[in-house]
This record gives structure tokens, C-alpha cells and sequence, in this order.
């Protein structure tokens, strides 16, 4: 019956699909036409315009037909509006004409070119300014993609075309992306992304466009996008349903004869390089503990193990948490807990309080390993830890010593825990603190809920105030606490005393959990890492 | 003839009426039957030679009578036959004898048959004149129906109902025998003594099958342009719509329009239909009165319409009357029923696509009613059974139409109308494991759009004769589009969440009157205002690097008042009207500046203004008139002539051959004009005797100031200076349509054939960016010879057969011409804009009906539906494109549908 409907369906949905594609002849006159191309850029260079003429499609020869007896002109025009003749010689070799003087343009000024046919035609290009250069930040590879970072400009439109050659195991391949500054204008942490390549070696190009250039270059994107739809298809391709118009591949040369656009365009063009190596420079046993993001050579390390907790490694909350603060250019770390590289182990069967404890014993030793790692390297190690994070902080302090990493930021946690709410969470129930003090709770049924309940109180069962009393100082600590905390509790007037008779910082929020969170994220970067 | 003459005296002998008008027509009806038998033997001509002075009407009205087959038939009261009169006239028609000797006299006379029939044209003093208004509804159900004749028998006069049911007609004190009959109803009279201002509801029987409708619908020309004052009006009912053979047996209105001459589209699977050459965003589509602003389900393949739920629509593509303005090309006014109010009802059906149902009744008996009906698609509940792949996603489609009408006494009435549809694509993508061994993040996407619409109506009687109705109306299309990464942990990986929201919003309130000045003649007026608020994009992102993007709402204002003259006369009618229409742009909004010297482009950018809220930041305005007139060159020939003129200020941005679901709409403002419409138009209607056939013929020249068109490449993708990629367009076009119908006999359906051409040309002052150097081309949906054939067959009491066949030019399109190479790649040059032209396409779709016989003891009944879509499976091609690939360039035809589609559907009735 099952394999019926399955069957039904299938009709159902190819009746939609039922679209096809077949090749037919194509019937059309030929009109030759001039094609001028060409880009200047900040570096200094031998200038290069290629003129050629159109062939029929029939042609398959994948040579351009040079135009030959053309005469060029590059014009500049400086800031102060005089205008003059930058150079008239050029060398014919094929479609290309080379400059015989290398040219160093001047960011500012204007350029444009004017092209004299052997038949009189005249070409003049659309006078564009040489832009600032916007030098690229830095390189990074997330999520099947390669990002380029930079600094965009709030007060320019701009225009980007990116460029990403990549090479490594022998394979070198490049891609390219066009974008307007739309989604990031002003943006200190603006960047561009391209689909990953095979090879680590990076090599990316980031140019500054004039808005006609920009144009041009999208007509180009619009005919490969065309083109690469090019097979015949059984299924057909829906997508030509919403086809535009086919483009002309114009930009801004214009033909002061017959006052039409040619095709073909000259930019102005700046341009700024970045090679990087993005392969992963962390040694297995690492990797597979850790999702990170950013700069990944940085020397300071933000490393935060998650709160919950949760049988999954957070990758989106843990972004949006720093999203409210500049780290760009840092490298973020995420830790694995026992229950989020092994989930399975939590979500099929009930365990006991005894086990969930030495899991979180487990965990405690991963969040070392790699603290320990990034120490060894001779980075500056942050470490966070909120809600649950904060108890694992706490444990690790307790454990490892409270000068394994260079500061810490405790947020929404308890030194000691309430001994009821406790002994609940290890049977296995949930619970809350009503205003902040007073504990309730509930019993819950699903098992990986009382799983973690059971790691949490795993934790929650240790007196901090004993277990870090070995410590003469906790200045490297910055604790953060919700007034009406409803899933930990407030502090207790004794903690507090505790922490600060160890001279570690202690900031109050009047709200709740989450809103605390919210609240002190920024104020806490700061006292605890000094990062805005 | 006479025996028709015999059974009217006879009836009219049974009235018990002795009202002593009613006795003075039988007599002179029986008179009338009298001077016909007497006048068989006399001699028959109709040229007239007179020449007496001084002489008695009474006698000159004799000595004509004698000379001709024609006889006097008058009012003793009314026509004084004793005054003295002179005149000459040698071998003279008869009718330019009696325009010689009448027109002094105040005379008005009516030739029918052989009578000449006499009345005055003063105002008799002696008659008081008194209104007779009503509604005319569906005995069955309650149901107002809407363009119902009444006829005023032996007057040859009649009006028709209007948009709620309701009529209004004023008559001299006198009894009178109305009748009452629209389409798949049985004819009703009902005799009425008009000596005061009487209301008269009348519910009409729907004829029991469509045998009886061909006997008795015999004076219903529905199919007919002759009776209609206007050009190029369709009318369909949601009956019409569901017997058309229908893409998976969906009963679709925008197909059902695409029947009709002078309605084009792109090609399959297009969203919208094209109205003489305009395009899709210049047709007005009124669902109870609030605009829609998109009318497809699926990307452009279903309209969102319940056919269900429709009682019926009119098509206005050629004279558009005054009470409408907007948009320039059409108006498509679809009203919903109402629901029966005296009984529970229900309708549904199940076909491939969707599943339907529809429930009806009355909430109090005869005073409030409900309707309410739904449709879904449910072939994602099928999803689960896929596999895994496909059983995380959801794509569906629905809509509700609902209704509740209240009337609560004969002056007043409420409506309460509300659609919402809404497509849903929920799609999971599960990461994928990349080469270095990690794992991307998983994807969700959310993709909806989404109709809504809300209408009050209030029908109000001031007098009998003063019908008001107000209207206060909401309308909202929005889409959004969100995506979620989610990553499964790993080294490397990142996520995010991207959502993007546009919407287009209006608000009307429009006051609308109609003044029935006398039965022919009626004066409509009133005020649309309509108010806009257009969100363009919202767009945000938790990503790093990203900003909240939020482009700035635009507001508008239209304000139009119109006044509507209708007048219909045996020989001429008129439909005169004058619109005044007034847009304006609201703050709070930045307009950017440009230098003049250049084109408009982000380069030539000099700064923004800003605009304080409530500030009037550009307006237009103008007068529309609108004039329709008509000359019956008898009962069954007409012949008719228009104008238009309308003004349009909101603008739909698209480029694609088909149009998105995301396209935005754009209002006029300081950057772009007002689209301005101006149509010429002229056409002759004729009916067969009988009425089985209707022919039509009409001609048409359209003149477009301002369209949009869109730069060489236009970029028009979450653009904040869209104006940057626009070019005005002036455009014109011109046809011919030929329509013809049979309404009766086992075989009925329609022939038309339409020859067109639509043009264009880019009119930018920066001559260098226009399209084809500025020089006209054909527009994308330019199809000059255009053949439906849509028929229905019935083949027994059981079954029938539909069938509709399609034959059209191939659209234009832009092809090839040579190549060139870029930076090692081989590029493309193409030719002018639409030079070329796709194949000729052409589809058969066939239908099969069966209705078997119910069971009579219960309500149940049901058919069963089936046929094939694109028969004999022709590849029509929707586009054609070239592509260049290891050195050879390769033509392809893309076909939406290739091959032939099989529908089944059943319909339920309780």
C-alpha cells in the first residue's frame, strides 16, 4: 500500500516537472560588431586594450579576430580638472594593444580612452575615477565558503569584484563574485564569500569598481549565467521561466559616431591582494574537539565552553553571542562537552547520577586539552563560560589551576549550588528559582531531559566556595550575576563576599537569565578581556 | 403570430384587475389585432404621398394607414388627434413622413412590426411617474443575481440588475407585465399595478437542467455584445469557468480568461494574462472589490481563485467605464457568492492538485448568510513516504474565501468579505560533507507568499431611486524569504540566520451612488480613495559583517472622483463618463537627487532630499474621460464606437520573461511618470434570429505614454536606486478580434480569432542608453495571430465533452548573431531586442463529464471529471536560448509542458 502511494506521488510531482528541452536550429543573420576592452589599475603596468570584431556563431574557433590599425589614446584628468594626454603609442600585437610607457596611475584622478577605427569610427570610454584602494583583512573559510573581510567605506557606494585563485595538491582553480556594498555598507567587518575550491593556498583579489565598470562586469555574470544552462535536458529548466532578456555586453564605451553604446568597457580599476593559507593548522585530536571561527592565526583565543547543556555543540547561539561584541579579527572557540560529541550516549537510555558525574569529569579534561593547546602555542587564552559553562569554568579553575588561561568570564552561575535543587536536578527533575531564591521543581519525563538535568547536577553538587578557596587570589575572574535568576539562583550574599575577598570582579544585573546574558555580554568583554 | 397576439388577449382577460388603464390596453390591444386582420388584404407599400391642409391628425393618420401596411396604436388620453394640421409629401419613406409630421407636435413614435406606436415626449401632467426597485434573486439559495434582466413587456423597455442584485425603473402610473430572466433560470412574469413606489423582490427558479434552459433562457442573450453599451466586455460565471477542460482538472480563471479575444499571456506557466497589448501589472483585478496584486499560485501556474466561491466575472478590456481607474489596460471584477440563505449547502471536490469544499447557509433564514471555502494542495502530505530526502520539506498551497452577507431590511444590506492564500515552500537542505573532510551546516529555507484581502460593504437605499454603496476595503501582498544555517559542529563551519520581507499595502474607501433617473437612464458617481504603503525590503541577518538592511516604506494617495451617465434607447445608447484622478506621494521619504547632465545612475547621484511625514513629495493628477456609444441598427445589429483614457500610478518592476512572486511593485513619483492609456475603440455585434449565434467584431488602438522598461542588463535585485535601471517607454497597439457563440443545441462554444500588434520604444533623453537605439520593437507577449476554439458537446443526458483548442504566433524574442571573446572566454553578441520570433504554438485540451443520476432521496450529487491537457502532446515552446560550449554554439527550445497531461477530478454536491 506504502509503495502505491509512493507511487502516486512520484506521478503527482513529475506532472509539475513535466517541462523538457530540445535542441533546434537556429536561424540568424550575422552583424559584425567592435568589441573594446580593457582595465587600468593602481599598479603600475603595461596598459592592454583588446579590439576585435564579432565572428558567427557558426565559427568555432576560439580566436579572437583582431582589429588591427586602430589607434588609442589614454586621457587623465586630475582633481583639479586639468586634462591631459597620458599616452598615444601603442604597440598592435594581434587583438591587443600594450602600452609602450608602463603606466602608474594616481588614485583620484579620472581616465578614459579614445579608439579611432582605420574607417574613421571614434570609441571614447565613460571618464572613471581611480577609487581608494580597500585593502583586504583577512581570509577565512566557513561553511563551504571562502570569505574575504575588509573595512567597506560608509560614505562611498562601492562596487566589488572578488576574485579567488586557490592552488594546493597540485589543482589550482580561481572563482569570482560581484557585489554591491548593499547588505554591508559601513560595515568594519564587511565581507564577500565565494564557494570553497579544492587547495589551501588562497589568493584573493578585491577590486574597487566605478559603477559602470560594475555594470559591465554584471552583464558578463548574466551571459555566463546563461550560458552554463546549456544542456539538453530531459527534465528541462524551469528557471527560463524567469529568464531576463539576454544581455548585450555593454559597459562604457561609446561609439561618438552613431552616439550608441559599443560593446566591450574600459576600467578604472583599484585593486588590492591578499594571499593567505586557510587550511586548518590545528592539529586531529584538536580539530575534532572544537568548531571555531575567525581569524584562526590570532594570538588571542577566546575559548568558551558551552552552558545547557545540550547533547549539540552550539554553533549559532555561540555567534550570536559574539556578534554583540568586535571580535573579528580573534580566533572564537567553541568546546565539545562529553554529551555533544557522544549524543547518543544521552538520548537512547537513562543514566546514573554516578555516570553523568565522571561525563562531566570527561568534559572538564577535553575543555583542558585544548586551553592547554593554545597556551602551548603562546596565545592569550580567554575563557567563558555561562549558565552551565559557568559551573564547567568553575570546575576547571578547581581541577586545573586558576593560572591555565590568561582571564575568565563566569556568567550566570553558582558557587553553591542549593542543596535541594541539586538533589532534584540528579533524579533526574527540572526545575526554577522563584524571584531568584526560592527553588521549585518538576518532575520531566523525556530522558534526555533528565539526562541533562543529571549532568547539571553533576556539577551543581561541588561547594565552590571550598573548592576554590585553595586559591589566594581569583583576580583573573569575572563573575556576572542575574538579580532574579531563574534557572541558577542569585548569588548568595556569601558567595559574593567569597569572590570578592579573592579580589575577583562581581557585577550584578537587575534582570533575569537570559536578559543578563543579553545585558552584560559587552560590559563583561570588557572588564574581563578588556575587548569592546 | 397572431396565435402569440390570442393568448395575450386571453390572459389579459383573466386578470381580475379592473383598473380602467389596464382595460383601455386590452382594448387596444384587441383593436391592434383587429387592424392586423383588416389590414392583410390592403395594398402594401410604404412610399407616402400627401399633400392636405388644415386637416385632423386623425384623418392624416388614416389616409397613412391607408397607404401603407402600417397602423397607429395610441392613447386617446395622451395623443390629442383633433388638431389641425397641414403637410406635403410626395412618394416619401414613411419614416421621414412621420419625423415631418410628429416632431411639431411633441409626438414621439415607435415603428414595431407593422404599428406605429404613438406616445408624447412632454411630461404628462395627468400621470404621476413611480419607481419599482427590488432585488432579484436565486429562489433556491437566496443568492443575488447579478445582471438580471427585467423587461418591461410591449415597452421594449428593461434594466438590468447591478453589482448587488438590485434594479431600479420609473414608469408612468399603469399596470405593467414584467418580466424577469437571466441565464440558467426560468423566465418569470409577474404583472404589477404601479400606482406608488413598490418594492418588488423577485427570486427566480434556475432552470431544472439545461434542456429547459435552452426552451426558456430564449430571451437571455448572455453571449450577445448587442444589449451591452460598452466595448469588449466578457462575462463569465463560475459555471462557465468549471466547464472548460482545465490543466489538472483545476477550474481556473486566469485560463478561463485566456479563452477570450484579445487576451494574451507570455507563455505557459506565466503568471497573469495580457489585455491588448498592456501589460500584466495594467489589469485591475478586483476580488469583492479589493485589488489583488498577484493572482497565481505556484509561480504563475494556478489562479488563486476558487472557482467555487465565484459567481461570476467581467472582463472590461476594451470600454472601461468611469467607476474604475487604476490600472490601464483591463478590469477583471470577480464577485464571491454571497451563500444561501434559506438552507445548509455544501460543495467539494478532489482532483490531483487540490482538494476542495465549500459550506453555505443561512445563519438567521433569509437575513444572514455564510460562505466559506477552502482549498489546499496536498500532494506534500505524500512527502513522507519519498524518503528522507524528500520528507523534511513542505511545499503547499492554500486559500480561503469567506463571506457573510446580512440583509437587514429591504434599504439595507452588509457584506463581509475576506480572502487569504498563500503559497509555503519549507525546504531542508542536510550539509554535505566537503573534500577536506568536514561537514557544511545544514539549511532551512522558508519561501511564502501571500494574498490577503478584507471587504465591508454597506448597501444603502436613500430613495427608490438613490443607491448607495460604501465600501471600505484592505488588500495586502507580501513575501518573505528566510534562511537558516544550523551547523552539525566540525572545525570549520558557521552560522546565520537571513530573512527578507516586502509587501505592498492599500486601504480604500470609496462612496459610490447610482441615480436611476428614469428606466433607461441612470447616473452613477461617487469618490475612490486608496491608500498605499509600499515596503520594498526589509532584510536582516545575525551574521557578522552583515547589516539590517531596511529600505524606506513609500506612501501614496489616489484620489478619483467620477460621475457615469448611462442611457439606453431603442436606437442609441450612450455611456459617458469623466474621471478625475489625483496621486500623490507621502513622507516621511528621502528622494535622491541626480545631475541632469547625466543619465539616472548611481554616479550621477548629487544627495537626497528628505520629505517630513504627511508631506506631499510629488503628485500628477488628471481627467479620464470615458465615452461609449451605441446605434442598434435593429434588434439584433449594433454597432459601437469608444474612448478611454486612464491614468496608472502603480508600477509592477520586472524583467523576466515570466513575472516572480518577489517582483515589487513601484509607485509613481519624482522619477516615474504616470502610465497614461488612451484607447480608441469600435465594434459591431450581431445576433442570429433566435439568438443561437452571437457575432462580434471589434477593433481597437491603443496609445502607452511612460511604460517601464529596464536597462541593457538591469540589475533590479534588493536595488535601493531602482530608478537607475528604468527607461521610460512610449508604446502603442492595435487589433482586430472576432468573436462568435452558440448558445444552444447539444453543441455550444465559441471561435475567435484575434490579429494584433504591440509595440514599444524606449524614449530616454540619453539617446545612447535606449533599447534598440530608441527605434520600436515588439513587446515580449506580441502575438499577432491568436485562435481559441472552445466547445462543449453533450453527448448524452450522462455525458458531455469540452474541448478548447489554441493556436498562436510565436512570441518575440532576442537571439545570437555572433560571438566575441572575453579574457579567454567565448561570449556572446545578440541581436535587437525581439527581432526574431519563437515557434508558433499550439494545444489541444479535451474534457469528459459524467453526471450520473443521483439518487432523488437524498442531496448528494456528484460527476466525475477527466480529459487530457495538451492532447496530443505537442512541445510548445515557451522559450528559446543559445549557449556556447566546447566551441559550438547550441540552440534549445524550452517547452513548460511537453508532453500530455491526464486530469481526473470529482465534484460533490450536498
Amino acid at each position: 500500500m506504502k509503495s502505491l502511494y509512493k507511487y502516486i506521488s512520484i506521478v503527482l510531482i513529475s506532472l509539475l516537472l513535466i517541462s523538457c528541452s530540445t535542441e533546434i536550429a537556429l536561424k540568424t543573420e550575422f552583424v559584425p560588431q567592435t568589441f573594446i576592452y580593457g582595465n587600468l589599475t593602481n599598479e603600475a603596468s603595461y596598459l592592454v586594450i583588446t579590439i576585435q570584431e564579432s565572428v558567427p556563431v557558426e565559427n568555432t574557433s576560439n580566436l579572437p579576430k583582431p582589429v588591427s590599425n586602430a589607434s588609442v589614446a589614454l586621457y587623465t584628468k586630475n582633481s583639479s580638472g586639468t586634462t591631459s594626454l597620458v599616452t598615444g603609442s601603442f604597440i598592435e600585437d594581434n587583438e591587443n594593444y600594450i602600452s609602450v610607457p608602463l603606466i602608474a596611475p594616481i588614485i583620484g584622478n579620472s581616465y578614459w580612452i579614445e579608439v579611432t577605427l582605420q574607417d574613421g569610427t571614434v570609441f571614447k570610454s565613460v571618464e572613471e575615477k581611480l577609487k581608494n584602494v580597500i585593502p583586504i583583512d583577512t581570509v577565512t573559510k566557513v561553511d563551504g565558503f571562502t570569505r574575504v573581510h575588509f573595512n567597506d567605506p560608509v560614505e562611498d557606494r562601492n562596487f566589488y569584484k572578488l576574485d579567488v585563485a586557490s592552488s594546493g595538491n597540485g589543482i589550482s582553480s580561481w572563482i569570482y563574485e560581484l557585489s554591491n556594498d548593499i547588505l554591508f555598507n559601513g560595515n568594519e567587518n564587511a565581507f564577500i564569500e565565494v564557494e570553497s575550491l579544492l587547495g589551501n593556498e588562497i589568493e584573493a583579489t578585491l577590486l574597487n569598481f566605478n559603477y559602470e565598470t560594475y555594470q559591465f562586469y554584471l552583464n558578463i555574470v548574466a551571459q555566463e549565467d546563461a550560458q552554463s544552462d546549456g544542456e539538453e535536458d530531459e527534465g528541462g529548466d524551469p528557471s527560463q521561466l524567469f529568464a531576463s532578456p539576454p544581455v548585450h555586453l555593454t559597459g562604457n564605451i561609446l561609439n561618438t559616431t552613431t552616439n550608441r553604446k559599443a560593446l566591450g568597457n574600459f576600467g578604472v580599476v583599484s585593486v588590492s591582494r591578499r594571499h593567505e593559507n586557510i587550511a586548518s593548522i590545528f592539529p586531529e585530536e584538536i580539530n575534532n574537539l572544537i568548531y571555531y571561527t575567525g581569524n584562526k592565526l590570532s594570538n588571542t583565543v577566546i575559548i568558551n565552553t558551552q552552558g545547557g547543556p545540550e547533547p549539540k555543540l552550539a554553533t549559532q547561539e555561540f555567534n550570536e553571542i559574539l556578534s554583540s561584541v568586535n571580535t573579528i579579527s580573534l580566533l572564537k572557540v567553541n568546546v565539545h562537552q562529553a554529551q555533544t560529541l557522544n549524543p547518543q550516549l544521552f538520548t537512547n537510555s537513562e543514566i546514573t547520577f554516578q555516570q553523568a558525574t565522571s561525563y562531566d569529569a570527561e568534559s572538564i579534561e577535553k575543555l583542558y586539552k585544548v586551553i592547554k593547546y593554545f597556551k602551548d602555542q603562546g596565545k592569550t587564552v580567554y575563557v567563558l563560560g555561562i549558565s552551565f559553562g559557568a559551573f564547567m569554568v568553575q570546575e576547571l579553575i578547581a581541577e586545573k589551576g586558576i593560572d591555565l588561561a590568561d582571564n575568565y568570564l563566569i556568567m550566570v552561575g553558582r558557587l553553591d549550588m542549593n542543596d535541594t535543587y541539586w538533589q532534584g536536578f540528579s533524579l533526574g527533575q527540572d526545575g526554577h528559582f522563584e524571584n531568584g531564591i526560592t527553588p521549585v521543581l518538576v518532575d520531566q519525563t523525556e530522558i534526555v531531559k533528565k539526562n541533562m538535568s543529571k549532568l547539571a547536577a553533576g556539577l551543581g553538587q561541588n561547594r565552590y566556595t571550598q573548592k576554590l578557596n585553595q586559591y589566594p587570589d581569583l583576580s583573573k575572574i569575572t563573575y556576572i550575576y542575574g538579580k532574579v535568576d531563574e534557572a541558577v539562583g542569585k548569588l548568595t550574599q556569601a558567595e559574593i563576599d567569597f569572590l570578592t575577598s579573592k579580589n575577583a570582579k562581581v557585577i550584578e544585573g537587575p534582570r533575569n537569565h537570559s536578559q543578563t546574558i543579553d545585558d552584560y555580554i559587552v560590559e563583561g568583554f570588557k572588564e574581563a578581556f578588556n575587548i569592546e | 403570430m397572431k396565435k402569440k397576439q390570442f393568448v395575450a388577449l386571453l390572459q389579459i382577460k383573466d386578470v381580475k384587475n379592473k383598473n380602467r388603464l389596464l382595460m383601455k390596453l386590452s382594448l387596444s390591444l384587441y383593436l391592434l389585432g383587429c387592424l392586423q386582420l383588416s389590414a392583410i388584404n390592403s395594398f402594401f407599400q410604404n412610399k407616402i404621398s400627401l399633400d392636405v391642409k388644415d386637416t385632423h391628425l386623425e384623418i392624416i393618420m388614416q389616409l397613412i394607414e391607408s397607404q401603407t401596411e402600417y397602423h397607429f396604436i395610441y392613447n386617446n388620453d395622451a395623443i390629442k388627434t383633433n388638431q389641425k394640421l397641414d403637410i406635403t409629401v410626395f412618394k416619401e419613406d414613411l419614416d421621414e413622413t412621420l419625423q415631418l409630421l410628429f416632431k411639431r407636435l411633441s409626438i414621439k413614435y415607435t415603428l414595431k412590426k407593422n404599428h406605429i406606436i404613438l406616445s408624447t415626449t412632454k411630461q404628462n401632467n395627468t400621470q404621476e411617474k413611480f419607481t419599482l426597485s427590488g432585488t432579484i434573486k436565486d429562489a433556491a439559495t437566496g443568492e443575488t443575481l447579478l445582471g438580471a434582466n427585467i423587461i418591461i413587456k410591449d415597452k421594449s423597455k428593461g434594466v438590468i440588475t447591478n453589482e448587488y442584485g438590485f434594479y431600479s425603473i420609473t414608469l408612468l402610473n399603469d399596470s405593467y407585465f414584467l418580466q424577469a430572466s437571466f441565464m440558467g433560470y426560468e423566465t418569470k412574469e409577474i404583472e404589477i399595478v404601479l400606482d406608488q413606489n413598490r418594492k418588488l423582490n423577485i427570486e427566480l427558479q434556475p432552470s431544472a437542467n439545461e434542456l429547459d434552459e435552452v426552451i426558456i433562457s430564449s430571451e437571455s442573450k448572455s453571449k450577445s455584445q448587442v444589449q451591452s453599451t460598452l466595448l469588449g466586455v466578457v462575462k463569465m460565471r463560475g459555471v462557465d469557468i468549471k466547464k472548460l477542460p482545465a490543466l489538472l482538472g483545476e477550474p481556473d480563471v486566469t485560463r478561463a480568461i485566456l479563452t477570450q479575444p484579445g487576451v494574451s499571456s507570455v507563455g505557459e506557466g506565466a503568471s497573469g494574462f495580457n489585455v491588448r497589448g498592456g501589460n500584466i501589472d495594467q489589469n485591475l483585478i478586483l476580488l469583492d472589490e479589493a485589488p489583488i496584486y498577484n493572482s497565481s499560485h505556484v509561480w504563475g501556474f494556478f489562479s488563486i481563485f476558487n472557482s467555487d466561491a465565484i459567481k461570476n466575472l467581467k472582463l472590461y478590456k476594451g470600454g472601461i467605464p468611469a467607476r474604475f481607474g487604476g490600472r490601464a489596460s483591463s478590469v477583471l471584477d470577480i464577485r464571491q457568492r454571497e451563500g444561501s440563505n434559506k438552507k445548509f449547502k455544501g460543495e467539494g471536490g478532489l482532483g490531483l492538485l487540490f482538494s476542495r469544499l465549500t459550506l453555505e447557509g443561512p445563519i438567521k433564514k433569509d437575513k444572514i448568510s455564510y460562505l466559506i471555502s477552502g482549498r489546499r494542495s496536498y500532494f506534500d502530505l505524500f512527502f513522507p513516504l519519498l524518503g528522507d530526502e524528500v520528507k523534511k520539506n513542505r511545499v503547499y498551497f492554500y486559500d480561503l474565501n469567506t463571506k457573510l452577507t446580512w440583509n437587514i431590511n429591504d434599504n439595507n444590506k452588509l457584506f463581509a468579505s475576506g480572502y487569504f492564500g498563500a503559497d509555503v515552500m519549507k525546504l531542508n537542505f542536510d550539509g554535505y560533507t566537503q573534500e577536506d573532510g568536514t561537514k557544511t551546516a545544514d539549511e532551512k529555507i522558508n519561501f511564502q507568499w501571500k494574498n490577503a484581502t478584507a471587504t465591508v460593504r454597506w448597501n444603502h437605499l436613500f430613495s427608490d431611486r438613490l443607491f448607495m454603496n460604501l465600501s471600505g476595503i484592505y488588500s495586502q501582498y507580501n513575501y518573505s524569504l528566510s534562511s537558516q544555517d544550523d551547523s552539525g559542529g566540525g572545525p570549520a563551519g558557521t552560522s546565520g540566520s537571513f530573512t527578507w520581507k516586502s509587501s505592498v499595502e492599500n486601504w480604500i474607501f470609496k462612496p459610490d451612488f447610482t441615480f436611476y433617473q428614469s428606466p433607461s437612464s441612470k447616473i452613477r458617481f461617487g469618490i475612490n480613495n486608496t491608500l498605499y504603503k509600499f515596503t520594498p525590503a526589509k532584510i536582516s541577518s545575525t551574521e557578522e559583517g552583515t547589516n539590517t538592511v531596511n529600505f524606506e516604506t513609500e506612501k501614496g494617495l489616489e484620489v478619483a472622483p467620477y460621475i457615469e451617465y448611462e442611457k439606453k434607447e431603442k436606437k442609441f445608447s450612450i455611456n459617458a463618463g469623466l474621471r478625475y484622478s489625483w496621486f500623490g506621494n507621502i513622507g516621511p521619504h528621502k528622494v535622491t537627487s541626480y545631475d541632469p547632465a547625466f543619465s539616472l545612475s548611481v554616479s550621477s547621484i548629487l544627495g537626497t532630499e528628505e520629505f517630513k511625514k504627511g508631506k506631499v513629495i510629488k503628485n500628477y493628477s488628471g481627467f479620464e474621460p470615458r465615452l461609449s456609444l451605441k446605434y442598434n441598427l435593429n434588434d439584433r445589429k449594433a454597432l459601437k464606437i469608444g474612448y478611454n483614457r486612464v491614468f496608472q500610478y502603480v508600477h509592477l518592476i520586472s524583467n523576466t520573461a515570466a513575472a516572480l512572486p518577489f517582483d515589487i511593485w513601484k509607485p509613481s513619483g519624482t522619477h516615474i511618470k504616470p502610465l497614461e492609456v488612451n484607447q480608441f475603440s469600435s465594434g459591431y455585434a450581431y445576433d442570429t434570429s433566435n439568438n443561437i449565434y452571437n457575432l462580434s467584431f471589434e477593433g481597437y488602438y491603443k496609445t502607452f505614454k511612460n511604460m517601464l522598461e529596464y536597462k541593457n542588463g538591469a540589475d533590479l535585485f534588493i536595488n535601493k536606486n531602482l530608478e537607475t535601471q528604468l527607461l521610460p517607454a512610449d508604446g502603442y497597439s492595435y487589433g482586430a478580434e472576432i468573436g462568435l457563440h452558440k448558445n444552444k443545441g447539444k453543441l455550444k462554444g465559441n471561435v475567435n480569432y484575434t490579429y494584433s500588434v504591440t509595440k514599444r520604444k524606449t524614449t530616454s533623453s540619453f539617446i545612447n542608453e535606449n533599447i534598440n537605439g530608441g527605434t520600436y520593437y515588439p513587446s515580449n507577449y506580441d502575438k499577432p495571430h491568436f485562435f481559441n476554439l472552445t466547445a462543449n458537446y453533450k453527448l448524452s443526458e450522462k455525458w458531455s465533452l469540452g474541448t478548447f483548442f489554441t493556436y498562436q504566433t510565436g512570441r518575440p524574442t532576442t537571439q545570437p548573431t555572433g560571438r566575441i571573446v572575453v579574457d579567454g572566454i567565448t561570449h556572446l553578441t545578440y541581436s535587437d531586442r525581439n527581432a526574431y520570433r519563437i515557434p508558433d504554438t499550439h494545444r489541444l485540451d479535451l474534457s469528459f463529464n459524467y453526471t450520473p443520476k443521483g439518487n432523488p432521496n437524498t442531496k448528494w450529487e456528484s460527476n466525475w471529471s477527466f480529459g487530457l491537457y495538451n492532447a496530443y502532446g505537442h512541445k510548445n515552446a515557451f522559450s528559446t536560448y543559445s549557449s556556447f560550449n566546447n566551441n559550438q554554439l547550441k540552440t534549445f527550445q524550452f517547452s513548460v509542458i511537453g508532453s500530455p497531461i491526464p486530469f481526473i477530478t470529482y465534484n460533490f454536491k450536498f
